[in-house]
């Protein structure tokens, strides 16, 4: 793990590097990617979310959720989901294993059923247990793209690089494109637009929120808002932490099953 | 029972109590590597005391008389549940209790001819849901208690979920879940790779499915059982199975291979349906004689597979179950049989629709022998079909982050034609509070599983409170 993380700041440098040297508008969007990509997140991530759905007339219904991450194999990832809050969705776990070739493979548990189930990629582009986040949102970046930059532009006082990311006819994405304003300081996205398959308009997920949390920039809250529909979901961390010892077994059907590593 | 069946029980049992001391003395750092929580609720979150979640539901059900709509047939009852919590770092409890009409109902459930309409098991297996304590070790997790425990990768249909009876006592009742029985049972899990489990599991006496021995939808067989007693027939059995002798145990393994999810099992118990013997019964002039029904033996070897599949999330079971009678001979006994599963679902790129599709099939092997057995072997069928195929699928759609849910769902007996419609509409106040709307329609021919129910087309109303 740590040679990884050793070999992702490498290339982060030499990526870095190569910028400087060549002049920053010569930057590509595959170049840009690449930095989001291999900034330092730690072996392990580990956060307490209020998730809080907004209806367009107002209404508002909270959600507590945990979420663990873990690099558990190179080119291999784990993220779990837990819902702590309300009682209608209490005991929900949601795992996703990414892959940096070949896709997720998903799993959700839902205690009413008593059964860990699939989720086939018809479904990734579902609303994700009633929020604006659908399954393929949760399995991270859309990795299958063609990225290209389009330009540099401040947003909310910090130089950004604006990528457009088109989605491979194979990644099986429910969005024709995103175009992302990815924060050259932080390294991270802080506004994400996400368009339908007609090419309309469909959401936009801002981070309202990013701060130093162990030395890495890490988004405390974000608002996905579908601007079709003028419901959205904001998340916002309790708490967050990086590097902690986590067992690869919390990453398992058997975990979702159990709520036991 | 032998000497060797007896040192056979004895065996397991102490397996189990093995197990289950490696257990209990696994020490406090259950989870190694420091895995924590920062909500108390979860595991690693630190002990907790007693926790309640549960629900309380009102439930409106009218069976519409369609030429005198004010003879309308109304019945309207509360369902409370209760669930209780508690964990420490390596063990947690939980207790479901269920409050409903069924415990307050007059006959209760009872199998054919068998345990006593006020049985007090009875009466615990419907009020306690589950009540089951988890011992968690370094290596492997006991589960013991009244559980009910779901085995196969169908999606509320399975061939292969062997261990716990099934309370037939109201149709109406969609989620298969809310009908299993619990039972009292000691499973052994062993996680092994990453994703794989092998379960072992013992339940130690018998409890078959339940039935209603009264009014509306108690089935048309037992109800020809019952006119057969009241002309004179003698009814036997079946037997109470509730000795050591009557233990059933199953082990199932299950793993995931890239998009491949998949498992195979083994399951020596019972047929949670009794058979019928019918050599001392008198059909003619005047029905006489004696019926003894029984519960006959099987071993279940099986497997199951769930894949994605492209857009297609598939799934599948298969078994085939042995019983005591594999020549098909005798007319007593249940032939052995092949079962199997498969299906699919798909999210069609309309609104958030999904389309679930699934065929059950039952093939009793030995039809030959049946026939030659003829009319006094309780599996004999005068059309001569021996197979049964459950064709049964559901169409849902979902809007305003899944408030408004709206589902048409059926099933169909391909051999008898006899059918099931439940269309369904769910409305969700916030998070806590959902109406339902729906209604169960039945059709066939009087002699068929659903098509007996014809007369009970019903429509419903539920109101549910969680907490």
């Amino acid at each position: 793990m740590c040679e990884r993380l050793q070999l992702k700041r490498i290339l982060l440098v030499g990526v870095m590097l190569g910028i400087a040297a060549a002049g920053v508008s010569a930057i590509t969007g595959d170049e840009v990617m690449d930095l989001v990509r291999g900034r330092d997140t730690g072996s392990t991530s580990h956060a307490l979310v209020e998730m809080r759905l907004v209806e367009q007339g107002g209404r508002t219904s909270v959600r507590v959720v945990e979420q663990y991450g873990k690099e558990l194999a190179p080119g291999v990832s784990g993220a779990v989901i837990i819902f702590h809050s309300p009682a209608s969705v209490e005991g929900t776990r949601f795992l996703t294993i990414s892959h940096e070739e070949g896709g997720n493979d998903q799993w959700i548990y839902l205690p009413a059923l008593k059964r860990v189930r699939r989720i086939a990629a018809s479904e990734e582009d579902a609303e994700f247990m009633g929020t604006d986040f659908t399954y393929s949102d949760l399995g991270g970046e859309v990795i299958d793209a063609a990225h290209t930059f389009l330009r540099e532009e401040t947003l909310g006082g910090e130089r950004t690089w604006v990528v457009l990311s088109i989605p491979t006819a194979d990644s099986g994405s429910g969005y024709s494109r995103l175009i992302q304003w990815v924060s050259q300081e932080k390294l991270l996205p802080i506004k994400v637009e996400f368009y339908d398959r007609d090419g309309e308009l469909l959401k936009i997920n801002t981070m309202t929120r990013v701060e130093q949390v162990q030395g890495r920039w890490t988004v405390i809250s974000n608002e996905m808002r579908n601007v079709q529909t003028g419901h959205s979901t904001t998340l916002e961390m309790q708490r967050f932490v990086y590097d902690e010892q986590l067992p690869d077994s919390l990453f398992s059907t058997n975990f979702l099953r159990t709520g036991r590593p | 029972m032998t000497t060797r069946k007896h040192y056979l029980t004895a065996a397991i049992v102490v397996v189990f109590l093995v197990a289950a001391s490696i257990a209990v003395t696994a020490d406090g750092d259950a989870f190694g590597e420091g895995f924590s929580s920062f909500d108390s609720d979860v595991a690693g979150g630190g002990p907790t005391g007693p926790e309640l979640s549960g629900s309380v539901q009102t439930v409106l059900r009218a069976f519409p008389d369609v030429n005198d709509i004010a003879a309308t047939t109304l019945e309207a009852w509360p369902v409370a549940t209760v669930r209780i919590g508690a964990q420490n770092d390596y063990a947690s409890l939980m207790m479901e209790l269920r409050f409903d009409n069924s415990l307050l109902s007059v006959g209760g459930v009872q199998t054919p001819g068998g345990v006593a309409a006020a049985s007090p098991v009875i009466y615990l297996d419907r009020l306690v849901r589950e009540a089951s304590v988890w011992i968690y070790g370094d290596a492997i997790t006991v589960e013991a208690g009244l559980l009910r425990r779901v085995w196969g990768k169908g999606d509320e249909l399975h061939v292969v979920d062997v261990l716990n009876p099934t309370d037939l006592s109201d149709p109406g009742r969609v989620a298969y879940v809310d009908a299993l029985i619990p039972v009292p049972m000691v499973v052994v899990e062993v996680p092994f790779r990453s994703q794989g489990l092998l379960e072992l599991a013992c339940v130690p006496y018998f409890v078959p499915d339940a039935i209603v021995s009264q009014g509306r939808w108690m089935p048309s067989g037992y109800a020809e059982l019952v006119a057969l007693a009241e002309a004179g027939v003698t009814l036997d059995g079946p037997p109470r199975l509730r000795s050591l002798e009557n233990f059933q145990a199953g082990m199932r393994v299950t793993d995931t291979f890239g998009p491949l999810d998949a498992g195979l099992l083994y399951y020596y118990g019972y047929l949670k349906q009794p058979s019928i013997d019918l050599s001392a019964f008198v059909p003619l002039p005047v029905p006489a004689g004696t019926i003894s029904l029984d519960s006959d033996r099987v071993h279940v070897a099986g497997g199951e597979a769930a894949a994605v599949l492209g857009p297609l999330n598939l799934r599948g079971e298969a078994a085939f179950y042995a019983t005591a009678d594999m020549e098909g001979t005798d007319a007593a006994v249940a032939n052995p049989g092949v079962r199997y599963l498969g299906g699919f679902d798909v999210n069609l790129p309309v609104s958030s629709l999904n389309l679930n599709v699934q065929v059950l099939g039952v093939v009793t092997l030995g039809s030959h022998e049946i026939e030659s057995n003829g009319p006094l072997d309780f599996e004999f069928d005068a059309d001569g079909v021996y197979t049964s195929h459950f064709l049964a699928g559901a169409l849902r759609d979902t809007w305003f982050g899944e408030q408004l849910t709206v589902e048409l769902s059926g099933g169909w007996y391909v051999e008898t034609g006899d059918f099931v419609v439940r269309p369904a509409v769910t409305l969700g106040f916030g998070d806590d509070v959902q109406l339902g709307m729906g209604g169960t329609f039945f059709a066939g021919d009087a002699g068929t599983f659903l098509g007996q129910f014809d007369a009970n087309d019903f429509i419903q109303a539920d109101l549910t409170y969680r907490y």
